[in-house]
């Protein structure tokens, strides 16, 4: 575990140097195939603008959803005072999950946006009932309103094991790779509301960085430092919905990251909350960017794509294990 | 101009039961005050409705002329620095991060600079906690801990009124004499210091004052008449 102070100097190197790695794995995403990879699509656009067009898209699709997940994990970790909080803990992506199954199960057109706007409504719905609940009952503490989530998640979960038994098996098979997440094409007519969902997201938590910190020593020591901690969790709650309804209306439910990258920061590099934020939205980007890139190659292995929310959780789940075994070390 | 803190026909209630009913009085700078009672008496209760983190049922609270509850969050927090009774947990924070938490009602959440790690220093030295300003707070023992927040109080050097809820508790007998005198300093400094105990001898090191909480009063008595109860 890290043991130093943050100095403003310090925090602006790491950050930049995080940069450096995210602008390194565009550019290999950008080159590589499910082939191999080819400098022409950078060098010789006219002649590949399809290709470039695709992947632009693509890669654009991974630092959101990347950045969103790792951004709502380290936000809610620390709203909610647990370790284990994680962006699929809370509801939001239940209902939005629910929402693509039955567009997927019950819609016989094959319109790409169905599965989404499905997602999207499934989400807000998920919402607004924990909004209400927060609204209703401001003084319930906070572990309620994560029960609700939970509750929202198993209603959600059951209704799409039902689906999945009574749909033929090649709709079963589309919800199937729809559920473990996945960076596939999307178009640059989405990505208008894809980007300022997610731009509004992560600036309001971004913006809440310090809050956050201090929220996550609990309620009450945040108002005697004179933050006003229930506007902070309500603000914060509509970001991660937006954050989250996005990527699982367009990504599928990528789980993991959002879990796992924050205490990767927290461990390795520093972690306090006002770093951990901006640069666990960093590295979820980078990791999802190169997972996505690994998971279009390994079309050239197995003639298929191994969806990029199993790759990943397939690849740092050891990492993050011999993490945790290290930390018990030194503790 | 000296700190003063006005007590204006206060009530408490808390869980439907009447813990102090129509308590007034006047304390400035230089008062330290110990709340004594027994468990469940309303100390805390005082202590979280002087923070303004709960309102009185009856009666008002003014520092420095203006009314607690008026004042703005941000306000509030600088003059008024608070101790909670059981220290909040955060396993990754590192000591001299979290008593840093303490300056940022003056300097926002901005990453220290080299005049604010230098104050935490030398608070440190006068603190004895050097030691453990790099160590995370996983890794301390309850005293140690203990100390880290109550750093994180002192450190508001601008607070005028310093709410302590039993701060002696889990710390040894040397560590307590240093927060004695620490505390006896801040309340020379132009500032009232109220704490609550169930430690005789260190209200005897510390406070000038006592305040009685016992079947719904709070009475007040010297330190001095306290003591000599016993």
């Amino acid at each position: 575990m890290p043991h130093y102070v943050m100095t403003p100097q310090l925090n602006r190197r790491i950050l930049t140097l995080l940069g450096v790695l995210l602008v390194f794995a565009i550019l290999v995403s950008m080159i590589t195939g499910p082939l191999g990879w080819s400098t022409a699509v950078l060098t010789d656009r006219l002649q590949h603008a399809a290709v470039f067009n695709y992947r632009s898209c693509r890669t654009l699709l991974a630092i959101i959803a990347g950045s969103s997940l790792a951004a709502s994990g380290a936000s809610l970790q620390a709203i909610f005072r647990n370790p284990l909080a994680d962006p699929h803990l809370f509801g939001i992506s239940g209902g939005a999950a629910l929402g693509a199954a039955l567009v997927i199960s019950f819609w016989s057109t094959n319109i790409w946006l169905a599965p989404s706007i499905g997602a999207i409504l499934g989400g807000l719905t998920a919402f607004l009932f924990i909004f209400f609940y927060l609204t209703k009952s401001p003084k319930q503490s906070l572990s309620h309103c994560l029960l609700v989530g939970v509750l929202i998640n198993s209603l959600a979960a059951a209704l799409i094991t039902l689906l999945k038994t009574i749909l033929p098996p090649t709709k079963t098979q589309s919800l199937l790779y729809w559920l473990v997440g996945h960076i596939s094409a999307v178009e640059s007519s989405q990505l208008w509301f894809i980007i300022p969902a997610w731009l509004l997201g992560l600036a309001i938590l971004i913006h809440l960085r310090g809050e956050l910190e201090i929220l996550s020593f609990g309620s009450t020591e945040t108002t005697i430092l004179g933050i006003n901690a229930h506007a902070t969790v309500k603000l914060a709650i509509i970001a991660n919905c937006l954050l989250i309804g996005n990527v699982v209306a367009f990504a599928g439910m990528i789980g993991f990251l959002g879990l796992v990258i924050p205490h990767f920061v927290r461990l390795i590099i520093f972690p306090d909350l006002r770093f951990v934020l901006p640069a666990a939205s960093f590295l979820g980007a980078i990791i999802l960017v190169f997972f996505d890139t690994l998971s279009r190659l390994s079309f050239a292995c197995w003639q298929t794509e191994i969806p990029v929310g199993a790759l990943t959780a397939l690849i740092l789940s050891p990492v993050f294990f011999f993490l945790l075994l290290r930390g018990v070390h030194e503790d | 101009m000296k700190t003063e803190l006005v007590i204006d026909k206060l009530r408490l209630i808390r869980n439907s039961s009447l813990l102090i009913e129509n308590f007034s009085g006047v304390w400035e700078s230089g008062a330290i005050v110990a709340l004594v009672g027994n468990n469940g008496a309303g100390k805390s209760t005082f202590l979280h409705t002087l923070g303004a983190l709960l309102a009185p049922h009856a009666g008002e609270i003014k520092l420095d002329q203006k009314p607690i509850a008026g004042l703005h969050p941000l306000e509030r927090a600088k003059k008024i620095a608070m101790l909670q009774q059981v220290s909040p947990i955060q396993p990754y924070c590192i000591a001299k991060n979290r008593i840093a938490h303490g300056l940022m009602p003056h300097h926002g959440f901005s990453w220290l600079d080299q005049t604010q790690l230098s104050r935490i220093d030398k608070l440190a030295d006068k603190l004895n906690i050097h030691h453990l300003l790099h160590r995370p707070l996983s890794n301390m023992s309850g005293g140690e801990h203990r100390l880290i927040d109550i750093a994180k109080v002192l450190i508001n050097d601008q607070a005028r009124l310093i709410l302590l809820d039993e701060p002696s508790v889990f710390l040894d007998f040397c560590q307590k004499k240093v927060l004695a005198t620490n505390i006896i300093q801040r309340a020379t400094n132009n500032a009232i210091v109220i704490f609550s105990s169930h430690d005789l001898d260190f209200i005897a090191s510390a406070a000038t004052e006592v305040i009685l909480f016992e079947k719904s009063l709070a009475i007040r008595v010297s330190s001095a008449q306290f003591l000599s109860s016993f």
